[in-house]
């Protein structure tokens, strides 16, 4: 061990903190810790639901505004349905109001809370802003923390405000996946009536006031779904001028039968509305960015998204070797099979001097996947091995350390079993879609444009999806740091692509898969994982 | 979705990054570093469950910090050095051999640093490897900038001690 001076003592903490984990690491460290905490709390009833939530820049807000929706369309559902007695003509005044309205504004505020009645969110939390104009074709969103989605059906555009970028974006509108549809008011509301009813219901209507002025009151029920939070909504309806003029709102924990979510809305019906984005209150100096004729991030997230949870086939063999200054720092094997995994982790060398190990190494390790599948079932590495093995919602695991002692295998029982949440942890997930969090715009530059990419800049990095080859991240770029690319691609024999090399400046991933494999026998047992000293009894 | 897990989802978001990062400094292994981000958020589940906890970022800082630093004292007795030390510096890259060295430097920091004590070790690695303000981690302790700025003043005293005393010690053994 070197001597050391105040000089290099500040000098090596600071080297300390410059070091940084790589994209990779960071992504596969927070991905499993997402899938540790879907496995110790109950699962959203759909993973692919936070990808529809982020359309609404978060899940809060997205609250908000399906209650914006069910307000707007909610009172005209049973106009269409007729089932309710002799309300059809009350139904279609309102209709009729809104539609001659020039705009509709309406301001949601509200709060969360916990499963012991106590507020979790803070003053103006939930506030959300919400404008429509049936005869100017359009709908906008202010959302909590200053994001701005300004809908233009006219023009089948929308304008994205990034409060963290400060910038504006403006995108291509595609059609069938905003709730709203463009072509008239008419075809609006039926689209949204659909959605509205496609999970059932329960409305009742009697007279009532708010805050005094009489009102029809429309109580919705919306139907109990397990796992969905039920709603409960009044509707309060101006008698004399048929227009809704405030909500309140309950989303009800069907577990516990609480309340976690409390709005309330107020309606009114401005003779103007904005003109165009920047009368939502941005300055002018916001510069506004066209990425037509892409749509925009949030629509294409929607694509981008399910790959990163599809796995590339129901059995596979994947090894992905990481490479660091030239040489094979980790070996890591995913076995799928249906409902059976298997992962393995390989440290080839031991502490201390690594260069001797390395020349030896690189000879045992070869460079086939056969050579490195023999190399890891023959445990030849002499660093760490860990194993960890899922049947149905049992999960065992087992390593061994540089010594070459074996633990005991831990036995877990997991409330819900892998299936496609395996393919999150194999790194080929977060190494070809990696997760894009937090604000992101589509800005395309001259590389991207050149190359057929769709290039996406996040808060912090910036990401180059190829379209053409299953939106893989074709390229990666930290902020002030080196990129990460894909050098090499390889196809299943279903067409899905994937990465087959992958350069990030310091690492270097290989990855080999077979989707035709012939697993040896015993390789999903618990009881043919390697006995730990000493024990003998067979894994329960 | 459980309040719970949405609040520990959200702290992931906002700081899962920089607490793996925290991680990966302190023990200067990618794979200790995700290991341990997972046994942080068990933790910070289950603390979630008995209550008491005000600042939730703080809190899982100071947790971080405790089981990188638990991980090493357990690691001490059979832990030298690996590839994984060799991570991509902030600094000038240089050839594989200078780099392994300079990872041993850096553990033998970092084992000083684990010899201090708790407000006092983790406002040191909040201030010198985290590179956060004294008014920042002040506002995390609940105390004066002035405070921790002693703090750290001290923690620094006892550090440079430590690493100087070592560095003799073991050149004296060298020298044997």
């Amino acid at each position: 061990m070197s001597k050391m001076n105040e000089t290099d003592l500040r000098r090596r903490l600071g080297l300390l903190s410059g070091i940084e984990p790589s994209p990779q690491a960071a992504g596969r460290a927070l991905d499993r810790v997402r899938r540790v905490l879907s496995e110790t709390t109950p699962r959203p009833a759909n993973r692919l639901a936070g990808a529809g939530g982020m359309l609404t820049k978060s899940r809060l807000a997205g609250l908000a505004v399906a209650a914006a929706v069910l307000i707007a369309t909610g009172v005209f559902v049973f106009l269409f349905t007729g089932s309710l007695d002799g309300t059809t003509a009350a139904y279609a005044r309102v209709t009729e109001a809104v539609r001659n309205v020039p705009w509709m504004r309406m301001r949601y505020s509200g709060y969360s809370l916990n499963n012991a009645g106590n507020r979790t969110s803070g003053e103006g939390e939930r506030d959300t802003e919400i404008w429509y104009s049936f005869n100017a074709q359009v709908v906008i969103y202010k959302y909590p923390h200053g994001a701005i989605d300004y809908y233009d059906y006219a023009k089948q555009e929308i304008h994205e405000y990034n409060p963290v970028a400060k910038r504006i974006v403006v995108s291509a509108l595609p059609t069938g996946r905003r709730p709203f549809r463009t072509d008239s008011p008419g075809a609006w509301l039926e689209k949204s009536i659909e959605q509205i009813t496609s999970g059932g219901g329960r409305v009742t209507r009697e007279a009532g006031q708010y805050k005094g002025q009489e009102t029809e009151v429309f109580e919705i029920t919306s139907a109990v779904r397990p796992g969905v939070a039920a709603i409960r909504s009044k509707i309060f309806v101006d008698r004399t001028t048929s227009l809704p003029i405030a909500e309140e709102r309950a989303y009800i924990n069907t577990n516990t039968g609480n309340p976690q979510l409390v709005e309330t809305g107020i309606f009114d019906y401005p003779e103007q509305g904005p003109a165009d984005i920047y009368g939502l209150g941005l300055s002018r100096d916001i510069p506004t960015i066209s990425s037509l004729p892409l749509p925009s991030w949030s629509d294409i997230r929607m694509t981008y998204e399910p790959y990163r949870f599809k796995p590339l086939a129901q059995r596979y063999v994947a090894v992905v070797t990481r490479w660091m200054i030239g040489l094979v720092e980790s070996v890591e094997i995913f076995y799928a099979d249906g409902t059976r995994f298997r992962e393995e982790r390989h440290f080839p060398y031991r502490g201390g001097n690594i260069g001797p190990q390395w020349e030896e190494m690189k000879t045992e390790l070869g460079d086939t996947p056969d050579s490195l599948l023999r190399w890891s079932r023959d445990y030849k590495a002499r660093g760490h091995i860990t194993i960890s093995l899922w049947v149905g919602k049992r999960a065992y695991h087992s390593q061994r350390d540089e010594r070459g002692s074996w633990s005991a295998a831990e036995r877990v029982v997991l409330p819900q079993e892998m299936t496609e949440d395996f393919w999150s942890i194999c790194p080929i997930a977060g190494l070809a879609w990696p997760d894009i969090r937090g604000y992101a715009d589509i800005i395309q530059d001259d590389y991207a444009r050149e190359h057929g990419l769709i290039r996406v800049e996040g808060e912090q990095e910036t990401f180059y999806l190829n379209p053409q080859r299953d939106y893989i991240c074709q390229q990666r770029v930290p902020f002030g740091r080196d990129r990460s690319e894909v050098t090499e691609f390889a196809q299943t024999e279903t067409g899905r692509w994937y990465p087959r090399k992958i350069d990030d400046g310091s690492l270097k991933y290989t990855i080999y898969l077979d989707t035709d494999p012939e697993f040896p026998e015993g390789l999903f047992d618990p009881n043919s994982l390697p006995k730990a000293d000493r024990e003998a009894a067979p894994v329960p | 979705m459980s309040d719970r897990r949405t609040e520990l989802l959200e702290l992931l978001d906002r700081s899962g990054a920089s607490l793996h990062a925290l991680l990966t400094r302190l023990t200067l292994r990618q794979d200790v570093a995700e290991e341990l981000m997972q046994d942080l958020f068990l933790k910070l589940n289950a603390a979630r469950d008995q209550g008491g906890v005000d600042c939730w970022d703080a809190y899982a800082r100071r947790t971080a910090i405790n089981l990188a630093f638990d991980w090493r004292r357990r690691e001490k007795s059979r832990r030298s050095c690996s590839l994984d030390e060799s991570l991509e510096l902030a600094c000038e890259a240089g050839p594989p051999l200078s780099r392994l060295i300079e990872s041993e430097e850096l553990e033998q920091v970092l084992a000083a640093i684990g010899r201090l004590h708790g407000p006092s070790r983790e406002a040191f690695v909040l201030r010198y490897i985290q590179q956060e303000s004294y008014e920042d981690i002040a506002k995390q302790f609940g105390k004066t900038p002035h405070h921790v700025r002693a703090l750290c003043s001290r923690a620094m005293s006892a550090l440079r001690d430590l690493v100087l005393k070592d560095g003799r010690e073991v050149q004296h053994v060298e020298d044997e």
